[in-house]
């Protein structure tokens, strides 16, 4: 190790290798608090070649890295490895190139997700997939979480906007992936790499496809007295063959906190909030809204609103995407799950959330990409209770195996990461992840690639009944 | 005589079994049958099609006009709209070549809409990758892998895609142009433009086709909206989704009997670079999903053609015919592709892209 | 019930019972931290970790670093008082901090770090060692800028040393940068301003210190809007500097010191105590955190008179401030600038936007990376030259990209700051206070 960091030192000044606890300690965590893990080190390079010769050298001392954006991972992604290295790319931040004939930019991965829309705002273009965090996060992190957002319905999520990639593979191997077109030839490798949690190396230039920025926006709010109600009017709406930018829940308790945090003008009386958004052309747009308006009327709902300018929406919006953290208003402790459902089932699935919520005597917020049936339950809990975390974790893990039950997914955009590692083994069979092992061996032969996440990697096995982290049992990750 | 494997087992025990094998992609061409050709006709049910959950799960056998029927009577489509289906290609031909058609323009190509893939890889493990539902992001994305792997690392015997309304009402528009300079002006302008058009292709005669789709009432006055935009009437104004427009596009129909049919993909820059080069060869060619992919239909040294698109940067697939590897031109993707294969399929039971043998999937 | 003393961070055990925590929970104690420091406890314990504040932190939008954002400076603080840091090792970042609360507009779950940051600094300054240059420097501006007596005396002195500044330590030298070369004419205030018309209300107003030095003419416009939209306005003679600056950099004694003069110095008879300057408002307006541990009289009196604090704009806004009738108006394009500390720290944003647009044929501006602080932050421009520099220059460029004939702001070290970084630009901005463009429409 301490022939590692002698030359490390070799290839960074001071000033961007921290070794002090001072500057070390605020890294040990990402957006998921429940775990920390103190790295040996933190670099900020500003070049690829630092990048290039950092994989090298960690590859050399079998050294395990983890490469950091904002540090806004929701599963624990970019949480370091003990006495590992954490790679921040926060200095690899240029948008290097911005193409509006071909509606393509090439970026850096420190590139904040927003930032990307800004520079093509000019140009009447704008980067899709907006995860709630897009103020914040940065498209590394998106590229390798395959992050979604509200929009993931009509646009799909991360991996259907990144056209090619530049990477340095675990040993420090430059390849390229992709290209600078929507088509491809042979293999989708970018579809492999994107949301491959980082398991696969290091993006270093980043090729995004722009789409023009509609034209014409319609948003609506609908309030219903019941969640299960707000879930089948998704289907409703789905059903009718109107296909939405947007459609989002959020009940009560979600509201209360959105409320709260920033004014956005929800109504205060409703026990389920469904958000609709159109986009397209005018023309388009105005038939959609008037398809879409009767198929609402049809759902039961006690008030239907439309925002009436760009103001309204886009408080609307700011409502719905502050609406996690702000949940930490009525309670700072919390489990935010990413289960996946089929739409038809959101009904039931939020029933059945809400009995197993009673059972646990844990209250649930519930605010969510509905269009997608991609639910995001918020497990409130008290963690000054010897067994607050613990009764939360059986009841999260109680809501992943009934997406499961109901044909879903464990996760349908925050990742596997380190919190989800356990429920692997419920979804896919040990062929499969095997196959996953061995693709991810030819990439990385030492496993050094942010070891220790969405794989149980060669360190600790993953157990499939609740209880202790693996990590954590092996000592090498812990609690705040 | 083919081997025709019976249910997924039969399959794989057959691929256990085997030192090489190839899948035929299509019921309908004569590929020359030889001792490790396997037909998958035997795997060709819907698993399972829920239309209220847009979804649909098809074995890889199946032949994609079936597939695209049984959606069109739920008034539902495959949006990254399947080229060749009217040439008895299969479902799992169409993943593993990675073939997408015109109207992806729309809303994206085929791996944007293939949400999972049950494969035998060349150690015979059958392996399930991705999921049913619309949105899922644990585990590798495999089933995006698959796409375009022309079966080099598996076979694929079952897929789920995510599948959207059909529009109530549609319209395609040509806009004939005297160069194709002044048609490939008006296909980056239309690109920019807010306009949500469905497909939008341009000939090598400078033609300019375009289709687009809404709730009924909507499109007349996007329309007149398209021709005050690019300042022209258009020359061509159809209600129908005009079958001698379109499958013409991404197949050319009249192409000659022998030769190599490419793919190669573009963007609207590399179009032009490309139109450029081809000018003066008479090779049949069509441009694509909005300039981002180029059908070259090349009838003469397949060698020529790769060093003259690996001068223009560019990379192609050849999708039908004899050719010395299926990637040609450009091929920065192999050292990757290399590290995936020796996990997959380490023995090259199913042959190598880059390599001169044939594909796995014929 | 606050017991966090039995809970433990230790990695889980699987021997011994468990404890877990999910946000920035402490085993801080606020019996142990005592009154004056146990507000710091809240903020740390509702931080979700979530990064919300990084995009509008000005620290880490230039540096890029955690420690030098909201939530990693929540953790080292949180860790400081655990005694899991060393004061020192963490004392550069905290310092780095301009206190501009910027974090606080853009968090989501509600942390007020304006309580966490301005007694962490008091906390920490108790045991501090400083350089004997950091301890000049320090006494110099806390000696100075408060008195605008003194301050006019440095000033003078500061324009004879310009020329050696490169020779001393670089704060010294910022010091010299910065300090005016020329100063207004001294114009000392009456005590009554009687009200013009009907009176609708009577205030006292806060006269600053380094502004009434600087721009004697702000205070001198905030009268005459408020004299003929009909309030008195009482500007007690024995009144001092309100102690915000020396609170904002952890001095809280010499904070308290003047905050008592001016309990004192102020009448009761009156509606609201005006304050002209952002940051004097926001730091009376904090008076309550203070005094907390306090002689509980003394405790009441501070909230008596924060509660009392309202900014010119707050205040005219509420009264319902009416321009006169005019027949001709000039138009005119304003850039509005956000003060830290009033659209952060008070909240207040859209009163001096609805009083400028009450100006007939003013068309008001908004400048892009409105929520990023100026790099004036009360001292910050002095202890942090290199920080504050890049962000006046980045706040500047802002401003002239709206083409907008004036830069309007609530805040004399804005004023000060965007006047001093806009002279290279080939047209220097103009920058006046809200209140002077609401004077100009009362010119005959």
């Amino acid at each position: 190790m301490s022939d590692f960091i002698a030359q490390l030192r070799e290839i960074y000044p001071s000033e961007r290798l921290y070794e002090d606890d001072a500057r070390i300690t605020p890294y040990v965590s990402d957006g998921l608090t429940v775990f920390r893990a103190k790295p040996a080190a933190v670099v900020m390079p500003v070049c690829n070649d630092e990048v290039v010769k950092t994989l090298a050298l960690c590859h050399a001392h079998d050294i395990p890295f983890v490469a950091r954006g904002s540090g806004t991972s929701l599963s624990g992604g970019s949480m370091p490895i003990e006495e590992g290295l954490v790679i921040s790319l926060n200095q690899l931040n240029q948008i290097l190139e911005l193409d509006p004939d071909n509606r393509t930019a090439r970026v850096q991965p420190g590139v904040i997700n927003t930032g990307i829309s800004v520079a093509a705002a000019s140009h009447g273009l704008y980067f899709a997939p907006d995860p709630s965090s897009q103020t914040v996060c940065t498209i590394g992190g998106n590229l390798a979480f395959n992050s979604g957002g509200a929009h993931c319905l009509k646009y799909g999520m991360t991996s259907n906007h990144i056209l090619g990639i530049k990477v340095a593979l675990p040993d420090g191997e430059v390849v390229e992936l992709g290209n600078d077109s929507l088509e491809n030839t042979g293999p989708d490798c970018v579809g492999l790499f994107v949301g491959s949690e980082g398991l696969m190396g290091i993006a270093l230039e980043i090729q995004v496809r722009l789409l023009p920025k509609p034209e014409s926006y319609r948003t609506i709010l609908a309030s219903y007295d019941s969640l299960e109600t707000a879930g089948d009017a998704v289907a409703t709406v789905v059903a009718s063959g109107i296909l939405p930018g947007a459609m989002e829940i959020m009940d009560a308790l979600a509201i209360e906190a959105a409320e709260a945090a920033v004014s956005a003008g929800y109504p205060d009386d409703a026990a389920a909030l469904l958000l609709v958004e159109l986009d397209g052309e005018a023309a388009a747009v105005e038939a959609e809204f008037a398809a879409l308006t009767s198929a609402i009327e049809t759902t039961g709902a006690k008030e239907v609103r439309a925002a009436q300018d760009e103001n309204e929406r886009m408080l609307i919006w700011k409502g719905r995407k502050s609406a996690f953290s702000a949940v930490g208003r009525l309670s700072p402790d919390y489990i935010v799950q990413d289960g996946v459902v089929p739409r038809s089932k959101l009904g039931e699935a939020l029933k059945a959330i809400s009995e197993l919520s009673a059972d646990a005597g844990l209250r649930v917020a519930n605010v969510f990409h509905a269009g997608d049936g991609n639910l995001h339950p918020l497990i409130l809990f008290d963690a000054k209770q010897p067994d607050g975390l613990e009764k939360a974790e059986a009841l999260a893990g109680k809501i992943l195996r009934l997406c499961l039950r109901l044909g879903g997914s464990i996760t349908g955009e925050h990742g596997v990461g380190v919190e989800k590692l356990k429920y692997m083994p419920d979804m896919f069979s040990d062929t499969d992840l095997e196959a996953f092992r061995r693709i991810r061996r030819s990439i990385d032969t030492k496993e050094i690639s942010n070891r220790g996440k969405m794989l149980p990697g060669k360190e600790a096995p993953a157990l499939s009944d609740l209880g202790p982290h693996p990590l954590e049992k092996a000592g090498i990750i812990s609690r705040m | 005589m083919d081997s025709n494997p019976q249910s997924i087992d039969a399959l794989v025990s057959l691929v256990k079994n085997a030192s090489s094998i190839k899948v035929r992609g299509s019921e309908n061409t004569s590929t020359q049958s030889s001792a490790n050709v396997i037909s998958l006709s035997a795997l060709n049910r819907i698993k399972e099609y829920l239309p209220d959950e847009y979804t649909i799960s098809v074995e890889a056998g199946m032949a994609t006009s079936e597939v695209q029927s049984t959606l069109a009577a739920k008034g539902q489509y495959l949006p990254f709209d399947p080229p060749f289906a009217s040439e008895g290609t299969t479902i799992g031909a169409t993943i593993a070549r990675g073939l997408s058609g015109p109207e992806s323009f729309r809303y994206g190509i085929l791996r944007d809409f293939i949400l999972g893939v049950t494969f035998i890889d060349g150690h015979g493990n059958l392996i399930r990758a991705g999921g049913k539902v619309v949105k899922n992001a644990a585990g590798f994305d495999i089933p995006k892998l698959m796409s375009g792997s022309c079966g080099s690392f598996g076979i694929i015997a079952e897929a789920s895609f995510k599948v959207f309304p059909v529009a109530p009402e549609t319209r395609t528009l040509v806009f004939n142009y005297s160069h194709f300079d002044k048609g490939h002006e008006a296909l980056v302008k239309l690109g920019k433009s807010p306009f949500t058009l469905d497909a939008l292709d341009l000939s090598s005669e400078g033609s300019l086709v375009i289709k687009l789709a809404g709730q009924p009432g909507s499109t007349d006055e996007r329309i007149s909206a398209i021709e005050s935009f690019l300042e022209s009437r258009a020359d061509a104004n159809t209600e129908e989704n005009n079958d001698s427009i379109w499958p013409e596009t991404v197949q050319l129909h009249n192409r000659p009997a022998t030769g190599t049919l490419l793919k190669v993909p573009t963007n609207p820059s590399s179009v032009m670079a490309l139109e450029s080069a081809l000018t003066g060869s008479n090779a049949p060619r069509r441009y694509s999903i909005g300039g981002y992919v180029a059908w070259v239909h090349w009838s003469e040294s397949v060698e020529a053609v790769s060093s003259l698109l690996a001068k223009l940067n560019l990379s192609g697939q050849v999708v039908s015919g004899g050719a010395p590897a299926i990637i040609i031109g450009d091929t920065g993707q192999r050292p990757f592709y290399n590290r995936i294969k020796s996990a997959l399929d380490p023995d090259g039971k199913f042959g190598d892209l880059y390599a001169p043998t044939a594909s796995a999937h014929l | 019930m606050e017991n966090s003393e039995t809970y433990t961070l230790q990695p889980r055990a699987l021997t011994s019972e468990p404890e877990f925590f999910s946000r920035m929970i402490s085993q801080i104690s606020k019996e142990k931290l005592g009154p004056e420091f146990a507000s710091m406890k809240d903020p740390i314990e509702a931080c979700v970790h979530c990064g919300f504040c990084l995009p509008t932190c000005p620290t880490y939008s230039t540096m890029g670093d955690e420690m030098n954002s909201p939530r990693g400076r929540i953790f080292l603080m949180k860790e400081t008082l655990e005694g899991k840091l060393e004061p020192e090792d963490v004392d550069p970042y905290i310092d780095n901090c301009l206190g501009c609360l910027a974090c606080v507009t853009s968090c989501p779950s509600g942390v007020e770090y304006g309580e966490l940051i301005s007694p962490y600094r008091a906390w920490s300054e108790r045991t501090r060692e400083r350089s004997l240059t950091e301890k000049v420097q320090r006494f110099a501006m806390l000696k100075t800028i408060p008195y605008p007596d003194r301050f006019r005396k440095a000033s003078k002195l500061a324009t004879l040393f310009k020329p050696i500044g490169r020779f001393l330590p670089k704060g010294m030298g910022a010091m010299l940068e910065l300090a005016p070369h020329t100063l207004p004419t001294e114009q000392p205030l009456e005590e009554l301003h009687p009200a013009r018309g009907e009176r609708r209300g009577r205030v006292a107003l806060l006269a600053g210190c380094a502004q009434q030095a600087l721009a004697p003419r702000i205070n001198l416009a905030a009268i005459r809007v408020l004299t003929r939209n009909g309030i008195e306005v009482v500007v007690p003679k024995n009144q001092g500097c309100c102690g915000s600056l020396a609170m904002h950099i952890g001095a809280a004694h010499d904070a308290r010191k003047a905050a008592l003069n001016n309990f004192d110095a102020f009448p009761d008879d009156i509606d609201a105590i005006i304050s002209t300057a952002a940051g004097c408002g926001s730091g009376m307006k904090e008076y309550g955190t203070l005094f907390a541990g306090e002689d509980p009289e003394i405790l009441e009196q501070a909230q008596n008179y924060a509660s009392k604090v309202i900014d010119i704009c707050e205040y005219l806004d509420q009264i319902g401030f009416v321009p006169p009738e005019k027949e001709n108006a000039t138009p005119i394009t304003v850039a509005y600038h956000d003060a830290c500390h009033l659209a952060h720290a008070q909240k207040i944003r859209s009163s001096p936007r609805k009083l400028l647009q009450s100006i007939p044929g003013l068309t008001l501006l908004e400048p892009a990376e409105w929520e990023i602080c100026c790099g004036s932050a009360g001292s910050y421009n002095i202890e942090h030259p290199d920080t504050a520099k890049e962000l006046g220059q980045r706040k500047v460029k802002n401003l002239v990209a709206t083409g907008a004939d004036i830069v309007a702001t609530g805040n004399i070290g804005c004023l000060t700051q965007i006047e001093f970084h806009s002279k290279e630009q080939p047209k220097p901005l103009r920058v006046v206070h809200t209140v002077e463009l609401l004077d100009q429409q009362f010119e005959e």
